[in-house]
C-alpha cells in the first residue's frame, strides 16, 4: 500500500514547512511517447507511456537540522527518490526508493513446432500467445545512524532495505520426455525480499570495532503455475508401456513446477580494526551466515575469518597483506524417487529397479560444500612523480566435501601473479598497463559427462523395453569424457594511456585481452579468449561549447567440445 | 560475439538564455555459433533413418544479430530570472536482424516538455 502513495508528495510535505530556507530546483512537465514494434529490447528497462513528470532537488539548512530531498518520478514506474536528514549530527538518516520497469521477452516457441516423423514429434503450445511479460522493480533502502551525546564513542544504527518484485513472466514446463511437448504459460511474480538489522560501531583511540546483525526473509507470494502432464503411454503405439519409467501422468492431475520456497537468511559480521599498531594497519573480521528454506528446512551455512595488514615501506613503499579462510556447508538431502511398476511389457508387475537393478534414490550432497583458504601480498612502489609499480600474489585452494574434480581430488589451487605500472612519461600523457597470468591446478569440471567411446547398442532391438535394450542409465555411466567452462591457465593484459592534447582536448585509449584455456581434460578442450577497447575524445574550446566521441570494440570466442551420440530411437 | 559501439555528444551555449544539446549512439552485436562438424561416416548416417543429423544451419538457429541506436535532442531556455523551459526529444531504435525466432525490433519516439524553477 506504501507505494500507491505518491512518493514525490511526501517528500515535497516534508520539505514544506522549510520553504523558506530552501534552495534546490522544481520542474514539472509532461511526456509524450510514441512506440512501434517491441519495446522489450528497444526500451528493456524504461516507461513508455505518455504522462506526467516531476523533479525535485532541495535542500534546507537550520540551525541543528538540515534536509536534502531529491526525487525523479515519470508516469509509467520510473522513480528515483532521496530523502537524507541531519539532526545536529546526533540523528542522520539516508533513505532511498527506486522503481524501474523490466520488460521481458515472449519466446514464441515457434522452433519447438517441428515434426521430425510423426508421431515422434517436438511440439509446444503457449497458453497466453499474446502476452506481453514485465517485471516492476521497487527497492527501498534505509540507513539511520543515532549517536548519543553522552556516549560519542557509540553509533548505532537502524539499516533496512526492501525489495519487490511484480508482474508476469513466461514460465515452462516441459513433458516427460524433455522436449517432447513444451507448455508455456503466463506466470504470476509477486517477490519480497526484506533485510532488518542493526549496527553498532564502537570507536576508541586507535580502535575501532563495528558488529552488525542482518535478518533476509524471501517470499514469493504468487503461486508456482500449474501443468497436467499427458498420459504414460508409448507415443506411437498407445499402449501403457512406460509406466516402470515414469513417476507422474495426467492421472495425477495439474501439478505444480518452478516453485519458489520461501527462506530466511541471518548474517552476523564482527570486525575490529587499527589503523597504526605499531606502524601496521590492522584489520580483523569474522562473518558467519545461515540460510534456510523454509518448505525443506535445508540450510547452507557461511562462516568466515579474514585477516588485512598493511605497513609502509620507507617513503615510497607500501605491503599489504590479506587472507580469508571460510568454509560452506549444506544440508544432505535423500531424494526418494517414486518407483511405480509397469503394467504392460514382458516386466509388468516389476519396478525399474525390480527389473534392471538400477537404484534411482539417492543422496543430494552439494559441490559448494567446501573449506576455501585464499590470501595475496601487495607491494607497491612508488618510482616517481605519477608513477608506480605494483606487484601482487594471490593464492586460492577451494577443498571441496562432496565432490572431485579429478579422479580421487576434491580440491582446487590457483595461484595468480600481478605487475601493474603507471607511469607519466612526458607532460600530458599518463600510461597504466598491467598484466595477470594465473594457473589453476584441478580446475572445477565434471568428471565422465560425455563421450561414449564405443557403441553401445550393437544388435538392434524393436523397444526399450524389450531384453538387450540398452538404458538411459547404462548410457550415462559408460561416458567418459571430462567436460568444464573453467580455465586452467589464463593471461590478462590491460593498458590505458590518457592524453592532454592542448588546452581544450583531451583523449584516452584503454585495451584488454584475456586468453584462457583448459587442456587438462581428457577428450575435450575448452578455450576463452576476449579483446576490448576504447577511445574517447573530449573537445571544450570555450566555456560554450563542449563535445566528444567516444568508440568501443570488442570480440569474444569461446570453443567447447562436445560429442552428439548418434540413437536410432 | 563481436560489438562496436560510437557515441557522440555536443553542447551549445547559444546566446545567455538557450543551451543546445545533441547526443547519439550507435551499437551493432553479432554473436553466433561457429558451424558444428560432426564426424561420423556417410554409411552410419545411412543407417539413421528415424532421426536427421543434418546439422548444416545449425549454426544459425543461435545466432544474435541486432543494430541499435539513440539520438537526443536538448534544449534549455531561460525565460525569467527563476524559470527555464525544457524540451527534448529522443529517438530510439532497435532493429533484430537476426529473426529465427522472433521479431524483437522496436523502436520508440519521446517529447519532453517541462518548466524548471530555481528557488
Amino acid at each position: 500500500m506504501r507505494r500507491v502513495i505518491h512518493v514525490s508528495l511526501v517528500l515535497a510535505l516534508l520539505a514544506g514547512p522549510a520553504l523558506a530556507q530552501t534552495t534546490g530546483t522544481v520542474t514539472v512537465g509532461g511526456r509524450a511517447v510514441d512506440d512501434h514494434g517491441k519495446a522489450e529490447r528497444a526500451a528493456e528497462y524504461l516507461p513508455t507511456t505518455s504522462g506526467s513528470e516531476l523533479q525535485l532537488v532541495l535542500e534546507a539548512a537550520f540551525d541543528k537540522l538540515f534536509i536534502a530531498v531529491s526525487s525523479d518520478a515519470r508516469e509509467g514506474h520510473d522513480q528515483v527518490h532521496q530523502l537524507a536528514v541531519d539532526i545536529n549530527r546526533l540523528v542522520r538518516s539516508h533513505t532511498s526508493f527506486t522503481r524501474l520497469p523490466h520488460r521481458l521477452v515472449h519466446d514464441p516457441l515457434l522452433n519447438l513446432r517441428g515434426a521430425v516423423k510423426m508421431p515422434v514429434v517436438t511440439w509446444s503450445t503457449d497458453l497466453d500467445p499474446t502476452a506481453r511479460y514485465r517485471v516492476n522493480y521497487d527497492l527501498l533502502d534505509h540507513r539511520t545512524d543515532l549517536q548519543i551525546p553522552s556516549a560519542g564513542w557509540l553509533t548505532v544504527s537502524a539499516v533496512y532495505r526492501e525489495q519487490w518484485r511484480e508482474g508476469h513472466r513466461q514460465a515452462l514446463a516441459l513433458s516427460h520426455c524433455s522436449t517432447c511437448h513444451v507448455l508455456s504459460q503466463t506466470r504470476k511474480v509477486d517477490e519480497r525480499t526484506r533485510d532488518a538489522g542493526v549496527v553498532a560501531q564502537v570507536r576508541g583511540k586507535a580502535w575501532k570495532l563495528e558488529g552488525s546483525f542482518i535478518s533476509r526473509e524471501f517470499e514469493e507470494r504468487a503461486p508456482a503455475p500449474t501443468r497436467t502432464y499427458e498420459l504414460a503411454e508409448q507415443p506411437a503405439l498407445r499402449q501403457p508401456l512406460f509406466n516402470d519409467r515414469i513417476w507422474y501422468d495426467s492421472r495425477n492431475g495439474p501439478l505444480p513446477y518452478g516453485v519458489i520456497p520461501p527462506s530466511e537468511k541471518d548474517t552476523a559480521t564482527l570486525r575490529i580494526s587499527n589503523p597504526n599498531l605499531a606502524g601496521f594497519s590492522l584489520a580483523l573480521s569474522a562473518a558467519s551466515t545461515r540460510l534456510e528454506n523454509l518448505t525443506t528446512n535445508n540450510k547452507v551455512d557461511f562462516d568466515a575469518l579474514a585477516l588485512a595488514v598493511g605497513r609502509r615501506l620507507g617513503k615510497k613503499g607500501t605491503f599489504a597483506l590479506r587472507a580469508r579462510s571460510y568454509s560452506i556447508d549444506s544440508t544432505d538431502y535423500f531424494v526418494d524417487v517414486p518407483e511405480p511398476k509397469a503394467v504392460a511389457g514382458p516386466y509388468a508387475g516389476k519396478s525399474y529397479y525390480e527389473r534392471y537393478g538400477f537404484q534411482p534414490d539417492f543422496l543430494r550432497q552439494s559441490a559448494i560444500d567446501r573449506d576455501v583458504l585464499e590470501a595475496s601480498a601487495r607491494l607497491s612502489y612508488r618510482l616517481g612523480k605519477g608513477s608506480s609499480l605494483i606487484g601482487e600474489y594471490t593464492f586460492q585452494n577451494i577443498d571441496r566435501a562432496n565432490y572431485e574434480v579429478a579422479p580421487d581430488k576434491t580440491d582446487t589451487l590457483l595461484q595468480r601473479v600481478k605487475l601493474a605500472l603507471t607511469a607519466r612519461p612526458v607532460k600530458g600523457v599518463n600510461l597504466r598497463l598491467e598484466g595477470v597470468a594465473a594457473d589453476i591446478r584441478r580446475p572445477f569440471m565434471t568428471q565422465n559427462t560425455a563421450c561414449q567411446p564405443g557403441p553401445l547398442q550393437t544388435t538392434p532391438v524393436g523397444s526399450p523395453i524389450l531384453p538387450g535394450s540398452t538404458q538411459y542409465f547404462e548410457i550415462y555411466a559408460s561416458r567418459i569424457g571430462d567436460m568444464t567452462a573453467s580455465p586452467s591457465s589464463y593471461v590478462e593484459l590491460k593498458g590505458s594511456a590518457g592524453l592532454t592534447l592542448g588546452r581544450s582536448t583531451t583523449a584516452s585509449l584503454s585495451l584488454r585481452r584475456w586468453d584462457g584455456d583448459n587442456t587438462d581434460q581428457d577428450l575435450t578442450q575448452w578455450s576463452h579468449t576476449t579483446t576490448a577497447a576504447t577511445a574517447q575524445v573530449a573537445w571544450a574550446p570555450a566555456e560554450t561549447f563542449q563535445a566528444f566521441v567516444a568508440a568501443s570494440a570488442g570480440k569474444r570466442e569461446l570453443e567447447s567440445w562436445v560429442c552428439v551420440p548418434l540413437m536410432d530411437g | 560475439m563481436t560489438y562496436s559501439t560510437l557515441a557522440t555528444g555536443t553542447t551549445l551555449k547559444a546566446g545567455s538564455r538557450v543551451t543546445l544539446g545533441l547526443d547519439a549512439s550507435y551499437t551493432k552485436a553479432k554473436e553466433e555459433p561457429d558451424p558444428l562438424g560432426l564426424g561420423a561416416p556417410p554409411d552410419i548416417l545411412a543407417k539413421l533413418t528415424g532421426f536427421s543429423y543434418d546439422f548444416t544451419l545449425w549454426h544459425t538457429y543461435s545466432r544474435l544479430e541486432s543494430t541499435s541506436w539513440d539520438a537526443t535532442f536538448r534544449a534549455e531556455a531561460r525565460l525569467a530570472a527563476r524559470l527555464a523551459g525544457l524540451f527534448s526529444y529522443t529517438y530510439m531504435d532497435f532493429n533484430d536482424n537476426a529473426r529465427y525466432l522472433d521479431n524483437l525490433s522496436g523502436n520508440l519516439d519521446i517529447v519532453r516538455l517541462a518548466l524548471r524553477w530555481t528557488l
